[in-house]
């Protein structure tokens, strides 16, 4: 299973890869898709300069670093949708990045989607993003009818499910995210406008409640629910546990999350990852062995336990809870 | 608007009390447990074929084993009724099409591609193009549309009311047959997640069966940035926006209404 770690500038490429990294993503915002809609709509969902690499000869510059060490770069181009006015540059854009070495682009728009499918590239991947919410056998298959060379998973599903999608989904390597940015909600249905300049997003707010229906207040059951995921900070979530077990299933990539985030963060979110790789390889841990090293490695890592809120893999019970299963190796 | 529809609850226990000649809407776009079972969405077609009423089946997204039985669903869909399914999920488009083709398929909110954040219409940092970019949606494009109406047979969109004021954009193409949009209102969906506060914050998919308490009500959820209101109930967050369409529509689509009294 290759680990899949964001990268924002050529001068981080050595530390990621030194630290694990198989592939590198990047965002780039090309300058006529910054003219039409100014600076929040990204064509690749991040708006903040610092999760962009500056300029193509920036993006150059990291293509090169990363193929010193035979290490692909793709770039995200994951907004969604493109309007159609912008399909043919969009597609003159992936064109341009080929030719730059660029071995992949993530996509989520449906029409960019079969553009790209119908302009045959032949050294350019085309990955279905996540916000496509492929959480079934047949999604996968719908989007590989579309063009879909990867796809990466919806970020809900558990371990089992996913080994199972593995099992069904052919020739398409699937993709799953598994470390930081994880949200409340299904990132391919979810609609808010990431517009805050200091990076707190609707899902992470504290609101005020009011109940409107049978009785007098919120359910304290239901308010305690809410309230577990306000306020919580992306940055912590989770899915170490799984990693040994993902990569046994067959999972071809586990994308690690952060474009625009320090150096030294992006560097320890890949080590933590390509640790837990190394240790189900040696080990061949059973998921109660995985949940204690993923675990201990997370306390490490934050000098805290993990908690649910924060968790990609509940099955694995985040907190000092035991997951369910034997007592096993590790 | 060349017919009403209204939202009949997910098993469609309200058709008997909707105005004549109104449409019938019954499942779920955002969880599995609202989808009705096959008798209770056999009694409802049988009651809008009496009405002589079209009826409306709203689908969410599904994992294998839900999708297996959604398919068991839609098989309880009798061919020569007026059933329009509304899809949100990939894989559910494809497999209805390849197992039951005679089905009519449309693509639902969820998948519209619609952006309703309220905060769309507030935000300083957007351009006036860059708001009206929220509004857009695979209706909108008509290469998206193109493929879905050939490989799958779809012509139809569900789409929302866009909250912040904007038109929906334009649907002109290359097609020769009109595009039809199914507008719902007042309830726009912002966002939908897997977890659902009314079974403790746990996924939907974790148990099998539910007892829907998410019907008993829901909450109004507020932040001063966030321009309006959200209402909360069951695993969707919508905004409440009027039920009136700015133009922009293609004059030769057809444009049907679906209306909430209550939040889905």
């Amino acid at each position: 299973m290759l680990i899949l770690s964001p990268a924002d500038r050529a001068s981080e490429a050595a530390a990621l890869i030194d630290a694990g990294a198989d592939e590198l993503y990047a965002g780039y915002v090309p300058p006529f898709w910054a003219e039409a809609f100014g600076p929040v709509v990204s064509c690749n969902r991040r708006s903040y300069e610092e999760a962009n690499v500056a300029s193509l000869d920036a993006l150059d510059a990291l293509v090169r670093a990363a193929a010193l060490r035979d290490v692909p770069v793709h770039v995200a181009l994951n907004a969604a949708p493109i309007p159609e006015g912008m399909i043919p540059r969009m597609v003159a854009l992936a064109a341009d990045l080929a030719s730059r070495g660029v071995r992949g682009v993530i996509v989520s728009d449906l029409a960019l989607l079969l553009a790209l499918r119908a302009a045959r590239f032949r050294r350019l991947a085309i990955h279905a993003s996540t916000l496509f919410s492929a959480f079934n056998g047949a999604s996968v298959a719908f989007l590989r009818r579309a063009g879909a060379g990867r796809v990466i998973l919806a970020r809900e599903l558990t371990v089992a499910e996913i080994e199972a999608l593995v099992a069904s989904s052919l020739s398409t390597p699937l993709e799953v995210i598994g470390l930081r940015g994880r949200c409340p909600n299904i990132e391919g249905f979810c609609t808010h406008l990431h517009d805050d300049p200091g990076r707190t997003w609707p899902c992470e707010l504290r609101y005020a409640k009011e109940w409107r229906g049978k009785g007098d207040a919120i359910p304290w059951e239901v308010r305690e629910a809410i309230e577990r995921n306000e306020g919580v900070d992306r940055q912590y979530s989770c899915g170490l546990c799984a990693v040994p077990l993902l990569e046994r299933a067959g999972v071809h990539a586990f994308k690690v999350v952060g474009r625009g985030s320090e150096t030294p963060r992006k560097v320890a979110a890949v080590a933590a990852v390509s640790g837990m790789r190394e240790w189900g390889r040696d080990n061949l841990p059973d998921p109660a062995a995985c949940s204690r090293r993923g675990k201990s490695m997370y306390r490490e890592m934050h000098g805290r336990p993990c908690r649910p809120e924060n968790c990609y893999f509940p099955e694995f019970g985040p907190g000092d809870s035991e997951p369910p299963g034997n007592e096993g190796s590790g | 608007m060349t017919r009403e529809y209204r939202y009949a609850g997910p098993d469609g226990a309200g058709i008997a009390g909707l105005p004549p000649g109104v449409g019938a809407v019954v499942g779920s776009d955002y969880c599995v447990h609202l989808l009705p079972g096959p008798e209770a969405l056999s009694g409802a077609i049988a009651a809008a074929r009496a009405r002589d009423v079209p009826l409306i089946l709203l689908t969410p997204y599904f994992r294998d084993a839900e999708l297996k039985k959604a398919i068991g669903l839609f098989r309880a869909i009798p061919e020569g009724d007026d059933v329009l399914v509304s899809v949100n999920d990939w894989g559910a488009l494809l497999a209805a099409r390849v197992l039951l083709p005679r089905l009519n398929l449309s693509i639902g909110r969820l998948l519209s591609g619609q952006k309703r954040c309220p905060r769309i219409g507030i935000s300083p940092r957007l351009t006036e193009a860059g708001r009206a970019w929220h509004a857009e949606g695979l209706f909108s494009s008509p290469r998206a549309r193109a493929y879905l109406r050939e490989s799958f047979g779809v012509s139809s969109y569900h789409v929302d009311v866009p909250g912040w004021g904007s038109a929906l954009p334009a649907t002109s193409g290359v097609e020769e047959s009109p595009v039809s949009l199914y507008v719902h209102a007042p309830y726009a969906i912002v966002t939908v997640s897997d977890t659902c506060p009314w079974i403790g914050g746990k996924s939907s998919a974790s148990v099998p069966s539910c007892t829907r308490p998410c019907r008993d009500g829901a909450i109004a959820v507020t932040e001063l940035s966030m321009g309006n209101e959200l209402i909360l109930k069951g695993k969707a967050r919508f905004v409440r926006v009027g039920d009136a369409l700015a133009g922009g529509v293609d004059a030769r689509d057809s444009l049907d209404s679906v209306l909430y009294d209550d939040t889905p």
